[in-house]
């Protein structure tokens, strides 16, 4: 055999060797992943250090989804994620819909945290037909435009969680015999804050309680002491401050130093949740804070092994104790995959068909964030509920109402502060 | 006088060409979408530009001039059903209504004083509307009713729409800037740039002219900004009235050249898409790409103050034979 | 009811002591150099910053950290001058020095976004137990470091006002700010008048991030809103008065404090601005600017 028929041989046999290492490999890589666009605010506002956390845990279930097999109508497909940062910017947000609808063809899209940004991306994904499950955002004409292809399974608009705080207020009043007669609120004057403060409006006024004051400020303002100073000067019984991170701990401190001497003062499932709450604002302060919180936390939440899976690891990795919006994050990326379990493929429109019929009641999933998940004909699921809770003296939020949830271990202390002078 | 500064006729035919024919190369939205940005402030650098560059007023205060626009014709969409391509128009009235009043007051203001006067202005403007929540919505904004493809009502779902208006919007832009310059009220505007009181003593009527250029520049600014409520379908103070969104816009035309005809595309086509393309490199690390975007500012500015056409300009001086060129370079370094 | 208003005028008084020892460091910049340093802000963020590290790390007290904080921003204020701003001064002279406020952007965007990549987006105080400790005096209540940071920005204020009247250092400052091509027929170096007048501004700022990071918690974006503050204060102030920084904080602190009493808080901030403006309308030399042009 001369030289060339032997080389000729040689290249035929890597050829044959080649391609049937790639059949091989195709035959035990049959499935794709999935892939999930995911938008989440990561840096450019205050919000970025709650978009991080609800990063780690999506990335969570991600991880968990996947090691407990994938999708098993598709082959045990993987779910992965494309992460985005929206930098807390609309046209940012738009934009990277369009680059992950179009270029990166990702068929279904989470996110983005913030009302401000998911209202206009959302819009930009009912545009080109993509289904989107909403995480966290809680203004409500996210899913009342009439759109198809929207989906908020873990959030319920703002409205419940300010139905909450008015209630319980009243349910505190009536309980101990001390009830309050007059109300300061206090809110970011963004989105969200106003629908929280419509809200309580209307329902402090048909309990009969005064509002003395009603005033919203701009985020992340130089100086807040002017505004708690207006609050001292009117005097209340309560004040609800609806506030993010760290214009909570700002507000909560200087109520505190500058003695406005309310019974309580009562939160609304934003900054005073955050992990970094109590150690920025102490102990001291922490125990005069009610607030609402949309999950129930450790003690009704941790029963069962899936979720003591995800406590531990959430913990292990990330040194502080999960709360609502971790689980929440975490919860969205399950109802995905459980779409996709129906949906049987990766394709837009069968996933949001599968979407729009989920129905997950009486599961571990729904025991870990504490209620059903059923999606009625605007993409909404209206089953969450938001507790309030306590912070108690050791820094620790134990649920205290309502009385089907409360802890049984801890007895609400009404009023948080002793009386004003 | 401003010859030195435009590109030579060969370069100026093959871009055009490349810009018109980049969205048929692709059928790729998301860099349309790039593109129309890219091309939306263009038009702005360019709007900025009269005011800013020819007149040498610096105003960093222009998006009270976008965000009025933006909202009268979404007002008068959202709660009248005026097409936006009618609603626009009323939008450039207000504008170039609000120039006169901020005109009258800053324009007698000096430089640094009155760049300061013009933020101070938009703020202002920004917290009336921010403050207003039953007529324009306050901070949650005001969303622009989806139509889905509705061209009469400057509304579609493909982005080659939009990056026709824009273009079509770029090429008015540019249009206008050069008949500025080429006529006597350029000459004037570039008179009381260089030297209000000389100008002045040679009986040029200054404020006038310096308030016409206000007035011009708000107006095609104010039809950007129904431009832009009309590709995003939703505006908010912080969007379209933000200090960040003036300050932008004046640099993009700085870093082209402000003053030139090409100078502000230029900048647009330079800052824009750069900053698209730091935030793809810099991958998931957080605010790496906006670090690079003020690096790559300072560096132009470094290295040539007066823009980027300067820089060409220079590039094209060493190409020429010393003597000829090289006097008309000097000259016009004199003269700024 | 009288006593909130009492409270609210010693609260802003207070306050608007520590906005003006930010705006002190743009006054001279801006006297000395006719520059505007749109980076202003994001060095307050920068000295914060510096505070807190010490404070953490090296476990100092928070009015300790200031003097430090001082010398670092003094040192960064130098090298940033002469290695970076000075070049492009020189390029353009007269007229605005358009270039500086260009590359001061750039240079803001950068610090800002740079911070953030390199800490992080979170909010950080200090912990200190003296940070809320409070004063009581009948009705009204204070706390230290709201004291502390009146009593500090005015000792400095007074010490840099005597500086540069009495020493020969200031007036050489100052002649240079008033004409620089008079002070350099008088054997002034305007170079390095720069380059001491933008470090001062700058360990100045050092101390007010110092007496703020208590009161106020640091994040990469801090900077941009008492930034924009510190420009009203010069202007209101008069370019060019150092004592007049001072006296234009106060006044914003107050206006902000006894303001928000009466209307709504949201408004506050345009109030400031439309004072601003109407100073710029009817006095544009500020309320107590020496004309310079």
């Amino acid at each position: 055999m001369n030289k060339h028929r032997r080389l000729q041989l040689k290249a035929g046999l890597v050829g044959a060797l080649a391609a049937s290492a790639l059949l091989g490999a195709s035959l035990v890589h049959a499935a794709d992943p999935v892939r999930i666009g995911y938008l989440i605010p990561l840096s450019g506002s205050a919000a970025a250090s709650i978009g991080k956390d609800m990063s780690r845990a999506t990335h969570l279930a991600v991880k968990h989804i996947n090691e407990s097999g994938g999708i098993k109508s598709m082959g045990g497909a993987p779910l992965e994620l494309v992460e985005v940062d929206t930098r807390g910017d609309a046209k940012v947000a738009i934009t990277e819909v369009e680059r992950l609808i179009t270029r990166e063809k990702t068929p279904v899209l989470l996110g983005a945290f913030q009302s401000g940004v998911t209202f206009p991306a959302t819009a930009a994904a009912e545009k080109y037909r993509t289904p989107w499950v909403v995480d966290l955002a809680a203004k409500a004409d996210i899913t009342e435009r009439g759109f198809k292809y929207v989906f908020r399974p873990t959030q319920v608009p703002a409205s419940s969680n300010a139905d909450s705080m008015a209630d319980f207020i009243s349910f505190a009043g009536k309980a101990t015999g001390k009830p309050a007669k007059t109300v300061a609120m206090v809110y970011e004057n963004t989105d969200w804050g106003q629908d929280m403060a419509n809200t309580l409006r209307a329902k402090f006024k048909a309990a009969g309680i005064e509002v003395v004051l009603d005033e919203g400020y701009p985020p992340n303002s130089p100086d807040l002491r002017p505004l708690v100073l207006k609050v001292k000067g009117k005097k209340p019984d309560v004040v609800t401050v609806t506030a993010y991170a760290a214009d909570a701990v700002q507000l909560h401190k200087l109520l505190a130093q500058m003695q406005v001497g309310a019974m309580a003062y009562v939160g609304s499932a934003a900054g005073q949740i955050d992990s970094n709450f109590i150690p920025l604002v102490g102990k001291g302060i922490a125990s005069q804070v009610f607030t609402t919180n949309g999950w129930a936390g450790y003690e009704s939440s941790i029963t069962t092994p899936f979720a003591k899976r995800f406590w531990d690891e959430f913990v292990a990795t990330n040194k502080v104790d999960p709360n609502e919006l971790s689980v929440s994050a975490y919860a969205a990326v399950w109802v995905i995959k459980d779409a996709l379990e129906r949906a049987g493929k990766a394709d837009p429109e069968a996933i949001r068909d599968a979407l729009a019929k989920t129905r997950i009641e009486g599961t571990d999933l729904t025991k870990l964030i504490g209620y059903d998940i059923v999606i009625d004909d605007k993409g909404q699921n209206p089953k969450k509920r938001y507790v309030m809770q306590q912070i108690t003296a050791d820094g620790e939020y134990r649920t205290i109402w309502p009385e089907n949830l409360a802890s049984k271990s801890y007895r609400m202390v009404w009023p948080a502060n002793a009386p004003k002078p | 006088m401003m010859s030195k500064h435009t590109l030579p006729a060969g370069a100026r035919v093959a871009l055009i060409a490349a810009v018109a024919a980049a969205p048929l190369l692709s059928d790729n939205q998301y860099l349309l979408s790039v593109a129309v940005i890219t091309l939306l402030y263009a038009y702005l650098a360019l709007s900025w530009n009269i005011l800013g560059g020819i007149a040498g007023q610096l105003s960093l205060g222009h998006a009270a001039y976008f965000g009025l626009g933006a909202y009268t014709s979404t007002w008068l969409f959202v709660h009248l059903g005026l097409s936006p391509w009618l609603g626009m128009w009323a939008g450039a009235a207000v504008a170039v209504a609000a120039s006169v009043v901020v005109g009258l007051s800053c324009l007698q203001l000096r430089g640094a004083y009155f760049a300061l006067a013009t933020i101070a202005t938009a703020m202002v403007i920004k917290t009336l509307v921010e403050n207003a929540d039953s007529l324009l919505g306050g901070p949650r904004g005001m969303e622009v009713t989806l139509l889905r493809d509705a061209p009469l009502y400057f509304q579609h779902t493909r982005k080659e729409f939009y990056y026709a208006v824009a273009l079509a919007f770029v090429c008015a832009a540019w249009f206008v800037n050069r008949q500025i310059l080429r006529s006597r009220f350029g000459y004037y505007l570039a008179a009381l740039r260089n030297d209000q009181e000389a100008a002045l003593a040679l009986g040029v009527p200054t404020t006038r002219y310096k308030l016409l250029a206000a007035m011009l520049s708000a107006g095609l600014t104010a039809l950007g900004g129904t431009f832009y409520a009309q590709f995003v379908l939703y505006i908010s103070p912080d969007k379209v009235l933000g200090p960040n969104l003036g300050v932008v816009i004046a640099v993009v035309c700085i870093i082209g050249g402000r003053g030139t005809l090409w100078g502000p595309v230029v900048g647009a086509l330079l800052l824009l898409p750069g900053e698209e393309l730091a935030r793809t490199l810099s991958g998931g690390l957080v605010g790496v790409d906006m670090m690079l975007y003020g690096l790559l500012l300072m560096l132009v500015i470094r290295w040539e103050p007066r823009g980027l056409m300067a820089i060409f300009a220079r590039w094209r001086e060493r190409g020429r034979p010393a003597g000829a060129g090289a006097a008309t370079v000097r000259a016009a370094e004199g003269s700024q | 009811m009288s006593s909130i208003y009492l409270q609210a005028l010693l609260s802003g008084i207070a306050s608007g002591a520590v906005y003006g020892l930010i705006a002190l460091g743009l006054s001279l910049q801006f006297g000395v150099m006719k520059i505007i340093n749109f980076a202003h802000g994001s060095f307050l963020m920068m000295a914060m910053y510096v505070s807190y590290a010490l404070a953490t790390q090296a476990g100092l007290h928070p009015l300790v950290t200031a003097p430090l904080t001082a010398v670092a921003l003094f040192v960064v204020g130098y090298a940033c001058q002469r290695w970076l701003i000075d070049a492009i001064y020189r390029k353009e002279i007269s007229r605005e020095p358009i270039g500086v406020l260009i590359f001061t952007t750039g240079l803001w965007i950068f610090l800002d976004y740079g911070f953030l990549a390199l800490v992080g987006p979170d909010s950080r105080s200090v912990d200190s137990p003296w940070a809320n400790d409070v004063l009581v005096m009948g009705d009204l209540i204070f706390t230290y470091p709201q004291l502390a940071g009146l009593l500090v920005a005015a000792v400095i204020t007074a010490a840099l006002v005597a500086f540069l009247r009495y020493t020969r250092t200031g007036r050489a400052i100052r002649a240079t700010g008033q004409d620089r091509e008079a002070a350099g027929v008088l054997g002034i170096d305007s170079a390095r008048v720069y380059q001491l007048s933008f470090a001062i501004g700058l360990g100045v700022l050092g101390v007010a991030g110092a007496l703020l990071l208590p009161l106020y918690p640091a994040n990469p974006f801090v900077g941009d809103i008492f930034g924009m503050r510190a420009f009203v204060i010069v202007v209101l102030g008069g370019i060019g008065s150092v004592a007049g920084a001072f006296w234009g904080g106060i006044i914003v602190g107050v206006l902000e404090s006894v303001g928000s009493q009466l209307i709504p808080v949201t408004y506050a901030e345009a109030l400031i601005f439309l004072l601003f403006l109407a100073v710029m309308y009817f006095r544009p030399s500020g309320l107590f600017g020496v004309e310079n042009e």
